[in-house]
C-alpha cells in the first residue's frame, strides 16, 4: 500500500489508529501489538499477497537463528558459524532477487549462456528487512539483545511505517519502547505532530518530487549530446526529485511511527546544506550511514588498526598521514564499505561508479582533513569572506553529490557520462536563446549587443515558445527549490521541541523566530495541505527508494 | 590499577592519537567535545587503548562507549577479568 493513496489515507490510516488505542485500552497492550503487526502484514500484502509468505518466512528464519546465538558469556562453541549461516541466508535471499538474474542476462548478452533466464519480480522493501534482521542477528551474537520475546520481534521488522523503505531501524532503539506500557496510552500531542510530519512529508512527494519527475523521466530517457543548460536542469532535477520523495517517504514514516507512540530515528537533515562530503553523509539517509558505520566500516578499521598495533606500527593521526598508513587505516576501510554500499542499490555498473565515487570523494576530504594546517595555526582569516567561504563549500560538496547521483540515476554508463560532459560544457552551451523580432525592441542596446554576441537569435514565436519558454520555466523552478532546499529550516527544526524524531537536530539560528504550536491554524494548515496533495495523489509515482 | 591510573593513561593516549597534546580529558569528557574526535579517531583511540593495557574489547562494546569515563571502566572490567 502506498502512503499516498487514498485507501491509506482515508481507510487503512485511520481504522489502525482507532482499532490499536481501542484495543490497548479494552485488552492491554499485548493486543494492540498483535493488531499492529497484522495491519503491517495486510499493508505489506495489499500490494503483493504472495509475499508475505516470504516475509513470514524471512522472520521465523531469523527469529529461530537468533534464539541459537548467545552472548560471549554464555556462548557455545560454534557460535560462529551459526551467525555466519545466518547472515549467509539472507544475503542469499537478497542476491537470488537482486542480482542473479541481472547477473545471468549478462551472461546471456555476452555469450556465456544460451538460455535467456529473463527476470524476476523483486518483492518490495526486501532490503530493508533483510538488513534489519541482519543487525539484530549481529547483535545477539554480541549478546547486546535484551528483549528476545517474538511479539516485539515480529513488530520490529514489520512495523509498516519502516518497513518498506526505511529508517532503518535498529532494534536497542525501538524494542524498548515496544515493551513500554506508555507506548500503547493515547496522547493527542503524538497525534497532532505525527500528523503535520506526516502532511509535510505528503507535501514533499506529492507536490514537489512528482512535481518534478517527468521532467528527470523525460531527460534521462533521451540522452544524446545533452547540452550545458538541458544538463544542468535534468540533473537538478533529478537530484531534487531524488531529496523530495526519500526525506518525505521519511518524514511520513517518521510522522506515523508517532501516531503509534513510537518514536523513529532521524534519516534527512538537510542533507544539501552540507559543507563537506563527511558531512552530507551524516545528512542523507542518516540511517543507512549509521548501518554501514556499525557493520562494515567499524568492522574492517578495527581489523586494519589491530593488525597495525601488533605489528608494532602506530595508529595515531600522525601515522594516517604517511601514505602507507592512510591507504591501510582511511582508504581501505572507506572504499569498501562504500562500494558495497553502491553494489547494494543494483547490479549495474553504475552503481558500482556511484559507490566508488563517494569512496573517492571521503577518501579525499579524510585527506584534507589530517594534511591541512590544524585551525590554530592558519592565520585569522578575515570574517567578511565567511560567508564566502560556506557557500563554495557547500557548492563543491553539492556538485560532487550532484555528479555521483547522475550516475545513480542514468540507464547506463555512457549515458551519464554524456550527461556529466554536458553539464561541464563539453557538448556546447545550446545557447542561442531566441527571441520574438518584435520583442528584441525591449531589450534596448542590449539587444543588439547580445546578437552580435551570438547569445540571442532572432526568430518565431513558435521557436521561442519552444525553446526559451522551457529554459525560463526551467530557471525559475531551479530557484524555488534552491530556496527551499538550502535556505529554508526544514521540518524538524520547525517542530523544534515537538520534533517526534529519535534525533534531535540543532536549530537553524536565522529561523529561530518560527516555533510551532498546536494551533486552530496549523490544523486548518495540515489539513489543506493533505487535501491538497491527495488531489496529486493519481499522477504519483511509486517512491524511488521502492526499488532497492 | 585504580580508575585514576587508568584515566591518566587513557587520557594520555586520546591526547597522542589526536595529536593535541593540550587537551584536558575528564571521566565526563565526550567525543562531540572534542574537535577531531570523529568515528575514524575513536577507532583508532580504542585500538591504541586495548594495546596499551593489553585488553581486547568486542566490535558492539566499542560502539555504546558515550564518553571517556565508559571507556575507563571497560578497560577496569576486561583487566579484573583477566586476573
Amino acid at each position: 500500500m502506498l502512503f499516498n493513496s487514498y485507501v491509506f489515507l482515508c481507510v487503512f490510516l485511520p481504522i489502525s489508529v482507532i482499532a490499536f488505542y481501542v484495543a490497548a485500552h479494552a485488552f492491554g497492550s499485548r493486543a494492540a501489538k498483535i493488531l499492529l503487526c497484522v495491519a503491517s502484514f495486510v499493508f505489506y500484502g495489499w500490494w503483493n499477497p504472495a509475499f508475505i509468505i516470504l516475509l513470514v518466512g524471512s522472520i521465523a528464519f531469523n527469529y529461530f537463528i537468533s534464539l541459537k546465538l548467545k552472548g560471549e558469556e554464555d556462548r557455545k562453541p560454534g557460535q560462529g558459524w551459526v551467525l555466519a549461516f545466518g547472515v549467509t541466508a539472507n544475503l542469499g535471499l537478497l542476491f537470488y532477487y537482486k542480482y542473479l538474474f541481472p547477473l545471468l542476462g549478462f551472461f546471456h548478452s555476452i555469450g556465456l549462456s544460451h538460455f535467456d533466464y529473463g527476470s524476476v519480480i523483486l518483492p518490495i522493501g526486501i532490503s530493508f528487512f533483510t538488513f534489519t534482521q541482519i543487525g539484530y542477528l549481529v547483535d545477539c551474537h554480541q549478546g547486546l539483545v535484551k528483549d528476545r520475546g517474538i511479539l516485539n520481534y515480529v513488530l520490529f521488522v514489520t512495523f509498516f511505517p519502516h518497513l518498506i523503505a526505511g529508517p532503518i531501524l535498529h532494534h536497542r532503539e525501538v524494542m524498548p519502547q515496544f515493551a513500554d506500557d506508555q507506548t500503547y496510552c493515547l496522547k493527542v500531542f503524538n497525534l497532532v505532530t505525527g500528523l503535520t510530519l506526516f502532511a509535510a512529508g505528503m507535501v514533499k512527494k506529492v507536490l514537489l518530487a512528482d512535481t518534478l519527475a517527468p521532467w528527470a523521466e523525460m531527460g534521462f530517457s533521451h540522452i544524446d549530446h545533452i547540452t550545458f543548460f538541458h544538463a544542468w536542469s535534468i540533473a537538478l532535477a533529478y537530484s531534487m526529485q531524488l531529496y523530495f520523495d526519500f526525506s518525505g517517504y521519511s518524514d511520513m514514516a517518521i510522522g506515523l511511527g508517532i501516531m503509534f507512540g513510537v518514536r523513529l530515528p532521524l534519516n534527512f537533515n538537510s542533507p544539501y546544506k552540507s559543507a563537506s562530503i563527511i558531512e552530507f553523509w551524516q545528512r542523507w539517509h542518516m540511517t543507512l550511514t549509521r548501518y554501514l558505520t556499525l557493520l562494515l566500516y567499524n568492522p574492517i578499521a578495527l581489523w586494519v588498526n589491530r593488525r597495525r598495533q601488533r605489528a608494532g606500527m602506530p595508529v595515531s593521526k600522525a601515522a594516517a598521514s604517511t601514505l602507507p598508513g592512510f591507504a591501510s587505516m582511511i582508504a581501505l576501510p572507506t572504499f569498501t564499505t562504500m562500494f558495497l554500499a553502491g553494489l547494494w542499490h543494483g547490479a549495474g555498473l553504475q552503481y558500482l561508479i556511484y559507490g566508488m565515487l563517494h569512496g573517492i570523494y571521503l577518501t579525499v576530504n579524510h585527506a584534507w582533513r589530517i594534511l591541512r594546517p590544524t585551525p590554530s595555526k592558519i592565520k585569522h582569516a578575515p570574517e567578511q569572506f565567511s560567508l564566502l567561504r560556506i557557500t563554495c563549500k557547500i557548492a563543491l560538496t553539492y556538485v560532487a553529490v550532484l555528479v555521483a547521483q547522475i550516475y545513480f540515476r542514468a540507464n547506463n554508463v555512457s549515458d551519464a557520462t554524456d550527461l556529466v560532459a554536458g553539464m561541464f560544457g563539453l557538448n556546447g552551451s545550446g545557447l542561442p536563446i531566441v527571441i520574438p523580432a518584435n520583442n528584441l525592441k525591449y531589450l534596448g542596446s542590449f539587444g543588439e549587443f547580445f546578437t552580435s554576441h551570438g547569445l540571442l537569435t532572432v526568430g518565431l514565436r513558435e521557436i521561442y515558445n519552444s525553446v526559451t519558454l522551457p529554459l525560463a520555466t526551467n530557471l525559475a523552478t531551479a530557484v524555488a527549490f534552491g530556496v527551499i532546499t538550502f535556505w529554508a529550516p526544514n521540518i524538524y527544526q520547525i517542530l523544534g521541541d515537538a520534533s517526534p524524531a529519535l534525533t534531535k537536530v540543532k536549530p537553524d539560528a536565522h529561523w529561530q523566530w518560527i516555533v510551532w504550536k498546536p494551533s486552530l491554524f496549523n490544523a486548518v494548515l495540515v489539513g489543506l495541505l493533505l487535501f491538497v496533495a491527495s488531489i496529486y495523489f493519481d499522477r504519483a509515482a511509486r517512491f524511488l527508494y521502492f526499488q532497492f | 590499577m585504580t580508575k585514576d591510573e587508568v584515566l591518566s593513561q587513557v587520557s594520555d593516549i586520546i591526547r597522542d592519537v589526536l595529536d593535541q597534546p593540550e587537551l584536558q580529558v575528564t571521566m565526563d569528557t565526550t567525543a562531540d567535545e572534542v574537535e577531531g574526535w570523529d568515528s575514524f579517531n575513536h577507532i583508532n583511540i580504542v585500538v591504541a587503548t586495548e594495546a596499551s593495557f593489553h585488553v581486547k574489547f568486542n566490535t558492539a562494546e566499542v560502539e555504546e562507549l558515550k564518553n571517556v569515563g565508559e571507556l575507563v571502566d571497560l578497560v577496569l572490567k576486561r583487566l579484573a577479568s583477566k586476573k
